[in-house]
């Protein structure tokens, strides 16, 4: 057999970090986000997290990431510019989307970070029960499988010399119908590709990479520490600004 | 032999239908025994593997009546789950068993399962990847491997598991010469040693010398007996002909590549394809010829060389515009099939409504016109995929395996209408792993990557 393929990029720093203490962490900046109430600790929270995201997704592809940053950043002024409008206080306003970011940026962050099997092990070393697993390991894998479908369709689409993508009209009858069918069919037939490799929610599984906290972590869990502390800091001394 | 699997009076009706897709069969299954179920596509092969499976009525509701029993015990209430500590299943779509993102953590993943210990799941997995040749890509992302590396991972994945009974269906489609071989020897290995194997494909060429008996479903009946492999060659007709028909390169060429390559592949050897040719692309699993078919139509660019289609350098031309041209068949048919029947995936703008009855007509798919497209067998997917780019009258053809999990018959079918495009001056170039495809069609065969 001929293998032509360079092989894949050695995991990153965050990717090895132990699965737990990034949901951990990944749940403190989350309420962080919501209790801070000043725009330079929001804006020190949001551009952690950006950097973070950056620096993960240097090592996927970069034209699509690209195209979904330049996406994201004009989704972001879009939102701030309305938010003036309607509050009348830019401050305000830019308070407000550097909170959707920072609330938002978590999830994918840890999505890209951690592969389902390592998810799965984290879950159990919690654990947490078994249906909870089953459930969170299938949403896991459900924004790739829209992204990739979704993919999947426009280039059907495209094939059939009908570029969906720049006729908004035929969004709803040639992407999100057929997507949303998908999406009806992946969830019954993941339930019954797992079942026939064996998994069993309720049965105990044995792990064959146990989770053990290691250097990285520990520096990971100091790294995020500094960070809370720091906007905790900013946040106290310009309260009310 | 003592029996392990014993069907008695095994029927099956899907919901929503009044007649049942498989009627009451018996069978039995020794121990060491590897039986082969053939028959059309459509015809209850993957239904009757479901059944056992438990899939079936469980997860497609449906009615079931009779019984089947493993070692004398009736597992009718077992679950999918508990069924699956004792058979070993590998499903017709590979895609919808693989969970994790990377080789080694598929592999472990089934073994986990079986809560093993992580020392020997560890010994387990470096046997897997070797035993399968796969120890080049233990550390690749499983979106990384080609159609044939996973299908070799799924069979690899489930025969590491080592239950007692194998369920495998169409385990041979994607597979090369040396995977396929591979894989016959294992079989053969696995059943000397008291595994039982359950086995229904469609490259009964293939399979027939490893298998102690044969079964064919005939109108939903399971009938013993050396009929199918009577018909194991596809329908030769008119390729006597061929010699006369064969369309010789017009002079001018319509595809021309030069020094193309992508990603970490070895560069594509140049391509110069006249009017009315048949191709094949042929090459061992994850050489690149389904990337070769995706650069030829648009839907990626080549990192360096030039792909010169009716004249025109591809690199600037959008995909919509390559595709008024030259039409492609994908390998997967769930991936290409979005249409809310099988009449509406065929009837595309500028189609006309007898064009597209004369397509499913010739592809014998008019008694299915209304139904829904996934609501086909993945035979008649591929029929209703072909039908579907066919329609639109391109003049270059792509086809990615489409022969897959086809029965001869069906078989026969595809080809006879892809003669009939090539006669009138169309112009085919496919990947297969079947020989029969490049004989029927008279192909010039192409090297791609080197020879395995």
């Amino acid at each position: 057999m001929s293998i032509a393929r360079a092989s894949s990029k050695s995991p990153g720093f965050l990717t090895r970090v132990n699965p737990l203490a990034k949901i951990i962490v990944s749940l403190v900046i989350t309420g962080m986000a919501f209790s801070v109430k000043n725009v330079w600790a929001m804006g020190v929270l949001a551009a952690v997290l950006v950097v973070l995201l950056m620096l993960c997704i240097t090592r996927q592809n970069i034209r699509q990431i690209g195209q979904g940053m330049i996406a994201g950043t004009i989704a972001l002024l879009l939102f701030v510019a309305i938010g003036t409008l309607l509050l009348n206080n830019v401050q305000a306003a830019l308070l407000y989307g550097l909170r959707l970011v920072a609330i938002l940026l978590p999830t994918p962050l840890l999505a890209l970070t951690t592969p389902p099997a390592d998810l799965v092990r984290a879950l159990q070393a919690a654990k947490l029960p078994s249906f909870l697993i089953l459930s969170l390991m299938l949403t896991w894998r459900f924004l790739p499988i829209i992204q990739q479908e979704s993919q999947r369709i426009l280039e059907a689409n495209q094939l059939r010399g009908v570029d969906i993508s720049r006729q908004p009209q035929h969004w709803f009858a040639g992407l999100f119908v057929p997507l949303i069918f998908r999406i009806v069919s992946y969830a019954d037939d993941v339930t019954i590709g797992l079942e026939t490799r064996g998994y069993d929610p309720n049965a105990t599984r044995s792990m064959s990479q146990p989770l053990v906290w290691q250097l990285r972590d520990t520096l990971f869990v100091i790294g995020s520490v500094l960070v809370v502390v720091l906007v905790g800091y900013l946040d106290s001394v310009n309260a009310g600004g | 032999m003592p029996s392990l699997l014993t069907i008695t009076d095994l029927s099956f009706t899907h919901i929503g239908r009044s007649q049942p897709t498989i009627n009451p069969i018996h069978l039995t299954l020794q121990v060491g025994e590897i039986v082969l179920i053939a028959g059309a596509t459509g015809s209850g092969k993957s239904t009757l593997l479901n059944c056992i499976a438990g899939i079936s009525p469980i997860h497609t509701g449906g009615t079931l009546t009779g019984n089947i029993q493993y070692n004398h015990e009736s597992i009718l209430e077992w679950s999918v789950q508990q069924r699956s500590r004792i058979l070993g299943i590998v499903l017709q779509n590979v895609e919808t068993q693989l969970f994790t993102d990377q080789v080694t953590e598929e592999l472990a993943f089934g073994l986990e399962n079986l809560n093993l210990p992580p020392a020997q799941i560890g010994l387990l997995t470096n046997a897997a990847l070797q035993e399968f040749g796969l120890e080049s890509q233990r550390n690749w992302a499983i979106t990384q491997l080609s159609a044939g590396q996973k299908q070799r991972l799924i069979l690899a994945c489930v025969l590491a598991m080592n239950q007692p009974l194998l369920l495998l269906d169409e385990p041979f489609a994607y597979l090369d010469r040396a995977g396929a071989e591979l894989l016959l020897r294992l079989l053969k290995h696995r059943a000397t040693q008291g595994q039982s194997i359950l086995l229904v494909e469609h490259r009964l060429d293939l399979v027939k010398d490893v298998c102690d008996r044969v079964f064919q479903f005939e109108a939903g009946h399971l009938v013993e007996g050396g009929r199918a492999l009577a018909s194991v060659s596809v329908n030769r007709t008119g390729v006597e002909s061929e010699e006369a028909i064969k369309h010789a390169p017009s002079g001018s060429h319509i595809l021309q590549t030069q020094n193309v390559s992508w990603g970490g592949y070895p560069a594509f050897p140049d391509l110069e394809i006249g009017q009315g040719e048949t191709v094949l692309l042929k090459g061992d699993n994850g050489c690149g010829k389904t990337t070769l078919l995706k650069l030829l139509c648009g839907l990626l660019k080549p990192s360096t060389g030039k792909i010169k289609l009716f004249g025109r350098n591809t690199r600037k031309q959008r995909v919509v515009h390559i595709a008024k041209t030259a039409g492609f068949v994908l390998q997967n048919p769930n991936h290409q099939l979005f249409g809310d029947s099988v009449r509406q995936e065929v009837l595309q703008p500028g189609v006309t409504t007898l064009a597209a009855e004369q397509m499913l007509e010739q592809l014998r798919l008019s008694d299915r016109a209304e139904q829904h497209p996934q609501s086909l067998s993945q035979g008649q997917k591929r029929r209703l995929a072909l039908g579907a780019v066919l329609v639109r009258q391109p003049q270059l053809c792509l086809l990615d395996e489409i022969t897959v999990g086809q029965d001869p018959q069906s078989l026969s079918l595809m080809l006879e209408v892809l003669r009939n495009f090539t006669q009138q001056g169309g112009t085919l170039i496919l990947t297969s792993h079947d020989p029969q495809v490049a004989d029927c069609l008279n192909a010039r065969v192409i090297q791609i990557g080197s020879r395995g």
